[in-house]
């Protein structure tokens, strides 16, 4: 690499070992150019200085959510965090928290992916013959796409939830992405599922859960905003409770476009800008 | 009962504290000082209890602060108990708990009713 | 360009802000979560203090020898400094409690919008934060005006 040392950080990784079932820590050195990232400098680690660090790594910029650990106290993503940034000579690493441990830096997103899955995320209608087989698209203002659209942009990085305080005592609460993911569907026009999810939604563990502490739109790289969807989220659930159910009809399909019946027999019609001259 | 409806029963028991909690206190008098003893001697709350609107304001506080705590004490046991029959255990043992301090701290107030 | 200019500026005061800001959230995490856990814990506290103030004013219908008797236990300094800690810990969950009220029912909310760099975190937004401070302020004044003034007015 061309790019010069600025100076010398230590590394201080905590790292799970599934042998003994006990964290160990191991600390490194690590030469620190400008424009670094943590994943940089986990990468120099595993090649120059120890082959056995483990850790997960993917796309390397922000937009898979691969690489979530905890630096410095809070969730981040390596391949996002500039070293320099954090204006300090000793980063501490560790896994995610709030997920069973596998080795390393690495830990196991199935709880959390199960989780999403039991909000059912997908669009839920009633016409059952347009959604197996569908034909056209859904209608949808503009306006209507912008009350759900931000929180579409989820990575499913899991650093919302290793950020909540409270799965961090109740393994059954199903987390800041799976509420805004039951948000997004619930706002969206063209979905009808709101009955088939209220009822794990509608309990201590789901949006009873949240407490508001916020921590999880500090954390989110993508700017998702959690936090905003599960309150909204409560008052929809809050509406409920005080008898006002929205009935709104969902997104019809699109219109067909009309087909004409005329027979084209006119050509097309003539040229107005000067055509070179035929060469036959 | 669904969650929604019980967390909304303990949040408009909340609102209900808030506005209650100042007649209770006497906030603007000298009872949050060190003068409380004085206003908790017996010939004091026999002199209020005479009055019935302290007492209406005895039985809405003592329920809905019973009520708003309890909720609020199952909210925090449940987020330490996994098990579902555990959490139904818990719940049962709770609201009895609730329901012989609302008998102990109802006594007192219909004892001396006049 | 000035598009990359006024980013940079953003980005750079953010980073900048968090050490002056960080009395009231630490450089981990956010100000609502230490909150959270305070309201949590003066709740356990002040649903205590209800079972034992219910027990002690209930004894009154015991008569009046036994009610003398255990509001005499209420003469020693520690249940001054107790009542003290009472008073703040009720201040704080009442008040930190309408913010949640205000704020979990998407009162002063903003709406969902498009994300883009420097993202906005809600809870960070103006309104939502003027909320938090102003019952901050309020439970301190409160606070100030009853215990702490009537006690300064006592001793002093």
């Amino acid at each position: 690499m061309s790019e010069k040392t600025v100076k010398n950080v230590k590394f201080i990784i905590k790292r799970w070992d599934p042998n003994k079932g006990r964290f160990f820590t191991s600390v490194y050195t690590v030469p620190v150019h400008k424009g670094m990232t943590v994943l940089d400098a986990l990468l120099y680690i595993k090649e120059n200085l120890d082959h056995t660090l483990a850790f997960r790594c993917s796309c390397r910029m922000a937009t898979c959510g691969t690489c979530g650990v905890i630096i410095n106290g809070k969730p981040r993503l390596a391949c996002e965090t500039q070293i320099l940034h954090l204006k300090t000579d000793t980063i501490i690493i560790e896994p995610l928290s709030n997920l069973p441990l596998v080795r390393d830096l690495i830990v196991d997103h199935r709880p959390f992916f199960e989780k999403q899955r039991m909000i059912k995320p997908y669009l839920i209608r009633r016409d059952i013959d347009e959604y197996w087989n569908p034909t056209r698209e859904y209608l949808q203002t503009p306006e209507e796409h912008e009350r759900y659209m931000q929180f579409s942009y989820c990575l499913t990085c899991a650093l919302c939830y290793a950020a909540c305080p409270t799965p961090a005592t109740n393994i059954r609460f199903l987390g800041p992405q799976a509420l805004m993911n039951a948000y997004r569907f619930i706002a969206d026009t063209r979905d009808e599922g709101l009955e088939e999810r209220i009822a794990v939604i509608d309990s201590p563990d789901g949006c009873w859960g949240c407490h508001f502490s916020g921590a999880c739109s500090e954390v989110c790289p993508k700017g998702v905003d959690p936090a905003l969807a599960i309150q909204l989220l409560r008052r929809e659930l809050a509406k409920r409770v005080f008898g006002y159910v929205e009935r709104r009809e969902a997104a019809r399909i699109a219109p067909a476009l009309p087909v004409s019946k005329k027979k084209i027999t006119k050509g097309p019609p003539p040229f107005t800008v000067e055509q070179p001259p035929k060469t036959t | 009962m669904k969650e929604s409806y019980i967390r909304m029963i303990q949040y408009l028991l909340a609102v209900v504290i808030v506005i209650i909690i100042g007649f209770h206190l006497q906030l603007f008098s000298s009872l949050i000082g060190p003068g409380y003893i004085h206003a908790l001697s017996w010939s004091a709350v026999a002199a209020r209890m005479n009055n019935p609107f302290y007492d209406a304001i005895y039985v809405i506080l003592l329920f809905a602060v019973l009520t708003h705590g309890f909720i609020g004490i199952r909210n925090v046991v449940y987020e330490f108990i996994s098990s579902q029959t555990k959490r139904v255990i818990a719940s049962w043992v709770i609201f009895i708990v609730y329901i012989i301090l609302l008998a102990y701290g109802l006594a007192p107030i219909i004892a001396s009713a006049p | 360009m000035p598009f990359a200019k006024e980013r940079e500026r953003r980005y750079k005061s953010k980073v900048n802000l968090l050490g002056v800001k960080g009395w009231y959230g630490s450089s981990k995490y956010n100000m609502e979560r230490y909150l959270y856990a305070l309201h949590r814990i003066t709740g356990i506290g002040l649903v205590a203090f209800v079972i034992l103030h219910i027990f002690m004013m209930s004894s009154r219908m015991f008569g009046e020898s036994v009610y003398e008797s255990v509001h005499g236990m209420l003469n020693n300094p520690a249940t001054d400094l107790g009542m003290v800690i009472v008073i703040a810990a009720l201040l704080f969950h009442g008040f930190n409690g309408i913010r949640l009220l205000l704020n979990e029912y998407g009162f002063f909310f903003v709406r969902p919008k498009r994300p883009v760099y420097p993202y906005r975190v809600s809870v960070k937004t103006a309104k939502v934060r003027a909320l938090t401070i102003l019952m901050i302020i309020l439970a301190v004044i409160l606070f100030i005006l009853g215990p702490v003034y009537e006690y300064i007015i006592t001793w002093g």
